[in-house]
């Protein structure tokens, strides 16, 4: 005995359509249901040029990214029993450019993922046999911002960034310092460089909705503020130490 | 159309394509490569991996002990001299993955940290929390935005390969977001787009792995090998099949069927190990296909539990405790809590086998080499000869850095050998070949539901090609599977547009989907023995006289694949009755004291 | 090599770009609140400025005229009203800052980060003491007056 969900869901076809507008559905659905399911229904039995981007269906490989009633959400992670009696509206998620449907324009995000220098720039140098030493507290203080899985939410959720496209914004952020506060890495002096700037973390006025609708708590917000200090204590030291370095 | 030129080619961007690419970036950094893929590399589906790796890293363990514990866990059907080269190199590619950045899970000192996993008789699988495979991923991902030489392409599909003269020239590719035919010309071609398991219904797999290298290598001629063996994982969700990893067995988790009785002891992995403390090849910590063919003995006698969503037994991690389930099973417990709405900390989870990987695939030679010139395979598309009858859990991981740099580096090598194709001869052929994928959409007459296709493909697998199989079960579904790839060709693709036309798309992969199931059913139908995760009513033993042999399966188009059988390379480890629990302990004293007798006989 | 050797298709994109409304703020709770957080920093501006006109004033040495004319103004109903939304408003800021603070700091005790509820003790034990303080200070000035 299944319910009905009203769904009303932005759709955008780049080749036939001059502006998004809205399609109506009536999805079946039970206690399991998730959005991607009623998505994946729609397109098997409804309209199957509707298009979204989705793959693990457990939260794990951040493609599903969408806006459902304002709230940036994964599809995979969002149920329908817990909107019943509303109508569902299904948005591409936020301050992206929509590319197709539920699909928009990641390359920015990206783009600005690989100008942070997201990997090891190593203190020394170690032998194939050996591993460095990183003791567990070493590993705690950095592991809760390597759980990034890249989705965009915190940019969806993000004023500043829906503000002023400059901003390298809160995922990007919490991967350098996911780098700079790793034990074995020494390229936080780099990574500084672009995390100083205006379009750094000096964009943030900590809003906090950013760590709000992160789907893995990794608290982008608290790697910014965060950031901030390692910011302001890397100008000080430069203002006070006599020469160039 | 759009040509784009480079040395070497890779289709696939997860863990064997991403550490493909690294290896030319750093074996031959005059080379470039185009690292093709139909998502962004993050959302490979090596993301959701979750155990760990496998790597001989105690004191107490040794490379024989692991070529030992893969070859067994096998059955036998391993090659095993790749065996040994993926054994020794295993734990360099773990190290190299954490001087990169990996946060493997650690001791208080500083040292890595391994836990024990299935099939296993010494813990050596390394782990990062319960998310090894999104670590290793993205530690791949983010270290290959440092070779300017590896150029990615992202969100392109592969839509056929060229081959000419049994050598392989480049990809056609589709650019999703662009709405456009890019063919990508290249000397080498690697291929890693992962396994099949979506021909079935329930699995743990994404969206995304419908096996498209494997079909693609198929069609032009490589043999899919062995592609009968397919994984059950003992510890699915029920409904959505998300997976729950072995690692909750491997730190103390117990299986319990409706009457709260440990069921595994009655299935030669006994007797009970005590409640929080696993013992290596015994109960739990059995190999995947045993623990999965007891589920279904179980299901047989009335044993489990039944619920909407199926038959399912208990995952019990109640007695590890809040504080050491939060630090050890993390994303487990959120898995949980989200899909099922239970928390491991206070009530047993629903689990049942569920399709998680495709012990066969592209027919590969130790060194990645298929028999197309040119053309590599490695990670789960590939057969490389490691896994035979069926995979230990935590070798899949390190498989896909293991053979990927291999591949990298074989194929880099090839591509200094020989010159680019002609261009306008190849570029004409791309165009035919989009044309002809084109040629679904809006096509008169096409008026079969992709959804349903699609459905009833996974479910005639699941019951006629399951855990347990038959003559009779095999052959209905071999009827219908060749019912649906009729109805395949009169498949209705509305969508006429160009800019991620995923209706297209989806098309294309159901028609790899349906090839590869066809010849997992066939080999199924031909292999008259009972193999590791091959478990047939009919023939209950293994038959190492007929069966000691590989399956391979040749393409013929619309008609069934030609099923031939190839040689199994032993060298160490003679084939022996593979055992587990009480009677495995009591082989190996006996194989220990016979090895001993020898040594002592040559005045060693 | 890697090459672009033909480049003839044109792209069959055309991304959208959804204009920013003015109102942005308004559609969700989260980012209303966090207006409002901000629009403190007002009462606290207009706040500063009343504290430097009296200092301006109190500056004047023997003439007390200035000073009698600024406390008059601080004691008008309509500069109370103000100045009580005012101390609601940073109250409001102080809470909301005090609840974001936790974030700013990553220091480990026993191998864990250090629980947020420390840092806010910490925080509103401070606020506390300095404000017995001021106020002290200021009871004790109104004494001497």
């Amino acid at each position: 005995m299944a319910d009905k969900m009203n769904m009303e869901i932005l759709r955008y076809r780049p080749e036939q359509d001059e502006k998004p507008w809205v399609q109506k559905f009536e999805v079946p659905f039970t206690h399991e249901t998730s959005l991607l399911e009623a998505l994946c229904y729609i397109k098997d039995n409804l309209d199957g040029s509707l298009s979204f981007r989705w793959s693990c269906r457990m939260a794990i490989c951040g493609s599903c990214g969408m806006m459902v009633n304002g709230t940036p959400r994964l599809a995979c992670k969002t149920f329908l029993r817990d909107y019943a009696g509303e109508v569902m509206r299904i948005e591409p998620l936020a301050n992206f450019p929509i590319e197709r449907d539920l699909v928009v324009d990641l390359s920015d995000f990206i783009e600005k993922l690989e100008r942070i220098k997201p990997y090891i720039i190593p203190k020394e140098e170690k032998k194939d046999d050996e591993e460095y030493l990183q003791t567990p507290t070493q590993l705690e203080k950095y592991h809760q911002f390597s759980g990034c899985i890249n989705c965009g939410l915190c940019y969806a959720a993000c004023p500043q960034y829906k503000l002023n496209k400059e901003f390298i914004g809160p995922a990007v952020i919490a991967l350098a310092y996911r780098y700079n506060l790793d034990s074995r890495d020494a390229g936080m002096k780099q990574r500084l460089e672009l995390l100083n700037q205006e379009s750094g973390v000096w964009s943030c006025t900590f809003v906090g909705y950013c760590s709000q609708v992160c789907p893995k708590g990794v608290d982008p917000a608290s790697a910014i503020q965060l950031s901030k200090i390692h910011s302001t204590t890397d100008y000080i030291i430069s203002k006070i130490t006599p020469g160039a370095d | 159309m759009d040509i784009v030129k480079a040395d070497v080619a890779i289709v696939g961007a997860g863990g064997a394509g991403l550490r493909a690419a690294i290896a030319v970036a750093e074996s031959a950094p005059d080379l470039d490569v185009a690292l093709i893929s139909k998502v962004y590399p993050m959302r490979s589906h090596t993301v959701a991996a979750e155990g760990g790796a496998a790597g001989v890293y105690r004191d107490d363990d040794s490379l024989y002990k692991h070529f030992v514990d893969t070859v067994a866990g096998g059955d036998w059907l391993c090659e095993q001299d790749v065996v040994d080269f993926f054994v020794d190199r295993a734990p360099r590619e773990l190290y190299q993955l954490e001087h990169w950045g990996c946060p493997w899970s650690r001791q208080p000192d500083g040292r890595i940290n391994v836990r024990p996993f299935g099939g296993m008789k010494v813990p050596r699988t390394w782990f990062a929390a319960d998310r090894t495979g999104f670590h290793m991923l993205h530690t791949l991902f983010q270290t290959s935005i440092k070779y300017s030489h590896i150029h990615r392409l992202d969100e392109h599909f592969a839509l056929d390969l060229i081959v000419h003269d049994n050598q392989v020239q480049g990809v056609l590719t589709f650019d999703i977001q662009n709405g456009i035919p890019r063919l990508v010309l290249a000397k080498s071609v690697v291929i890693a787009t992962g396994g099949s398991s979506r021909c079935y219904k329930f699995n743990t797999n994404g969206g995304i792995v419908t096996g498209d290298g494997m079909a693609l290598a198929y069609r032009h001629g490589a043999k899919l090998r062995d592609m009968e063996f397919v994984q059950y994982h003992p510890t699915g969700l029920p409904g959505c099949g998300v997976l729950m990893t072995e690692a909750c067995r491997g730190e103390g988790g117990v299986l319990t069927n409706k009457d709260g009785y440990r069921y595994l002891q009655d299935y030669g992995l006994g007797p009970e190990t005590p409640l929080g403390h696993p013992k290596s090849k015994y109960m739990e910590l059995g190999p995947r296909d045993r623990v999965s063919q007891a589920f279904w003995q179980e299901k047989k006698k009335g044993r489990t539990i039944k619920t909407p969503l199926g038959d399912v037994v208990n995952l019990d991690l109640r007695h590890l405790g809040e504080k050491y389930l939060h630090e050890r099973l993390p994303f487990i417990c959120e898995l949980a809590k989200a899909y099922v709405g239970l928390d491991p900390v206070d009530a047993p989870i629903p689990v049942c086998p569920t399709v998680h990987y495709t012990m066969g695939g592209i027919e590969t030679d130790g060194k990645t080499a298929c028999t197309i010139k040119g053309l590599y395979a490695a990670g789960e598309c590939a057969s490389v000869g490691i896994h035979g009858a069926n995979r230990l859990g935590s070798n899949s991981l390190v498989e896909t850095v293991v053979f990927g740099h291999v591949a990298g580096d074989e194929a880099a090598k090839f591509s200094r050998e020989v010159d680019f194709a002609d261009q306008n001869k190849t570029e004409k052929e791309a165009e035919d070949l989009y044309a002809a994928s084109r040629s679904i959409i809006g096509a008169k007459g096409h008026d079969e539901n992709m959804g349903r296709i699609r459905a009833e493909m996974g479910q005639t697998m699941d019951d006629g090609v399951g855990i347990y199989r038959d003559d009779a079960s095999i052959r209905a579904t071999i009827a219908k599977l060749a019912e649906l790839k009729a109805r395949y060709k009169k498949v209705k693709v509305s969508d006429d547009s160009n800019v991620f036309n995923t209706e297209w798309l989806n098309a294309v992969e159901l028609g790899f989907l349906l090839d590869n199931a066809y010849a997992m059913a066939y080999s199924a139908l031909n292999r008259t023995e009972s193999r590791g995760s091959h478990q047939r009513l009919d023939y209950p033993e293994r038959d190492d006289k007929k069966f000691l042999a590989h399956s391979l399966a040749t393409y013929n188009g619309d008609d069934a694949p030609t099923i031939t059988y190839g040689s199994v390379k032993i060298t160490k480890l003679k084939p022996a009755k593979r055992v587990y629990g009480a009677e495995g302990e009591k082989a190996e004293a006996a194989a220990k004291a016979a090895a001993e007798a020898e040594a002592a006989k040559e005045g060693k | 090599m890697f090459e672009v050797t033909k480049k003839e298709a044109p792209s069959k994109r055309k991304p959208f770009n959804r204009p920013v409304e003015a109102n942005w703020w308004t559609r969700k709770k989260f980012y209303t609140m966090y207006m409002i957080r901000e629009s403190s920093v007002l009462f606290a501006m207009l706040f500063a400025l009343e504290l430097l006109a009296g200092m301006i004033c109190a500056a004047t040495g023997n003439d007390t005229s200035c000073l009698i004319k600024w406390i008059n103004f601080m004691a008008s109903w309509p500069v109370k009203i103000v100045n009580v939304i005012g101390l609601f408003a940073v109250l409001y800021h102080t809470y909301t800052w005090f609840n974001l603070m936790p974030k700013a700091q990553r220091l480990m005790v026993k191998g864990e980060p250090m629980p947020g509820s420390f840092v806010k003790v910490a925080l509103y034990g401070a606020l506390f003491i300095t404000s017995l303080v001021a106020i002290a200070l200021a009871a004790t000035g109104l004494l001497s007056i």
